[in-house]
């Protein structure tokens, strides 16, 4: 599946420098870094979306696999999201000469980065499993709507986008050509597989963690009852 | 234990409001943080001209700062002095978030106020529509106490408190200031009226989405599992 998922990498980065290059940018060669980085800033929005949720679902029905799936979502949110601010500001500098420009989309994106951040001061301050889970849920379920205001929301807002260096509605109107959008595309179905496989291994990590912990616990309860003698037991885990 | 929603909630702002007789420390608190916030902004653009744009910027972060610092205090109180517990036995999570957050709502009006009063008096920046400045300042106070009363119990419990709540305030709060300050924006200039009006109204909705979620998440995190 890595090999694959590598091969897939190389193959669309070899193809995204023989597509001809977009035309309204200063530097039309530089702007390929586009090709990472809108799939990254689709996958952080998705990833954002989904913890949320996720979250939202641990707080109804308290079941531990939601707040895995959450903590999960949380990490591959905030990677991409760092992967997106840091060719974002590559692209500014090549493109609009400065690395920070406070563009409506770079503060807004900056100000997603910093609720997903929060989220870990969150779950850092708290030592007890169930209350870090609680408070960590409760957080990252009130972050949906700040999120969706930042992302969708307030770039688009008249006042805003005029004042934006950003292109506005390039995705909507259609304005790359045809292979420039297979290639976007490409990448981040690429991007998606990437963090979906790496996503599923942390849940799978965190269930392990967890079964880990709970024959812990079993042992400790059973070497409770027999007061009179320690008793040593082997665990064997199988995945 | 009192019988019904409206007793409950009563009786959770009446037992605010005496802790706050009692020792008047957090109202003193609020006060003089705002005093000093908008002192120090004042003073930095002492003989400068401000715009409307840096205007409603340097008032909603005096805001921001005043109600972060003072209202994250309504549960960690609790947990320090021990009164969390009985608060717990003694009304239902939807009661006692409601009772703090319109406390907190009166405190941080009566704050909001304060430091708007002082900060036009201060740096004699003009408002050409009030009326604008008042309604999103209301609404402003009331999402600052809604959010600002769950962060706090959220870490009420956790380490590092005081840190904690800025970092985790803070975030939330920004998209509120972003449409706080459109509206300042458009009240000291009197220009783009209806993007102004827009701003206001993106404050109130804000929050009515803060009320109309965070008792759920609230009741989530304050009864013990």
């Amino acid at each position: 599946m890595k090999w694959l998922l590598l091969l897939g990498m190389i193959v669309a980065t070899v193809f995204s420098y023989q597509v001809a290059p977009a035309k309204d940018f200063p530097q039309p060669e530089l702007a390929r870094i586009i090709f990472f980085h809108l799939p990254c800033a689709y996958a952080t929005a998705g990833f954002s979306i989904f913890a949320a949720i996720a979250s939202w679902r641990y707080l109804a029905k308290r079941d531990w696999i939601w707040e895995f799936r959450a903590h999960a979502a949380t990490e591959m949110a905030l990677t991409l999201g760092c992967a997106t601010m840091i060719t974002g500001i590559l692209f500014s500098k090549v493109q609009w000469g400065s690395w920070w420009h406070w563009d409506a989309r770079q503060t807004s994106f900056l100000i997603v980065l910093l609720l997903l951040g929060a989220y870990f001061a969150i779950r850092m301050a708290f030592e007890e499993e169930v209350s870090r889970a609680r408070v960590s849920a409760a957080y990252s379920s009130l972050t949906l709507l700040p999120i969706l205001f930042l992302i969708f929301v307030f770039p688009k807002l008249p006042q805003v986008a005029k004042n934006s260096l950003h292109p506005q509605g390039v995705v909507a109107k259609g304005r790359f050509s045809p292979d420039y959008w297979s290639v976007i595309l490409t990448v981040f179905v690429l991007v998606l597989i990437t963090a979906i496989w790496l996503y599923k291994m942390h849940v799978r990590t965190s269930v392990l963690t967890q079964s880990l912990r709970d024959q812990d616990g079993n042992l400790e309860d059973s070497g409770r009852s027999t007061t009179a003698r320690r008793v040593d037991q082997s665990v064997s885990v199988h995945e | 234990m009192s019988s019904n929603w409206g007793n409950e909630i009563r009786a959770v702002i009446r037992k605010e409001l005496c802790t706050e007789m009692r020792n008047k420390s957090a109202t003193f608190t609020a006060v003089m943080l705002s005093v000093t916030t908008v002192f120090t902004l004042a003073f930095a653009f002492y003989g400068r001209q401000l715009t409307g744009d840096g205007a409603a910027g340097m008032l909603w972060a005096a805001l921001l700062f005043a109600g972060v610092g003072t209202l994250t205090r309504a549960f960690i109180a609790e947990e320090e002095q021990g009164t969390g517990d009985l608060l717990r036995m003694w009304a239902r999570p939807h009661a006692v978030y409601w009772g703090k957050a319109i406390f907190a709502f009166g405190q941080m009006a009566l704050t909001g106020f304060l430091v708007a009063a002082l900060f036009l008096l201060l740096t004699g920046v003009g408002v050409a529509t009030p009326l604008m400045l008042f309604v999103s300042l209301l609404g402003g106070a009331a999402a600052l106490s809604g959010t600002v009363t769950l962060v706090s119990a959220m870490i009420a419990r956790g380490s590092n408190r005081g840190t904690l709540a800025g970092v985790v305030a803070l975030p939330l709060l920004l998209p509120l200031i972003a449409l706080g300050v459109t509206a300042g924006r458009s009240a000291f200039e009197g220009l783009a009226t209806s993007s102004g009006w827009a701003g206001t109204a993106g404050v109130w909705l804000y929050t009515l989405l803060v009320f109309a979620t965070a008792p759920y998440q609230f009741a989530a995190i304050w009864r013990e599992p």
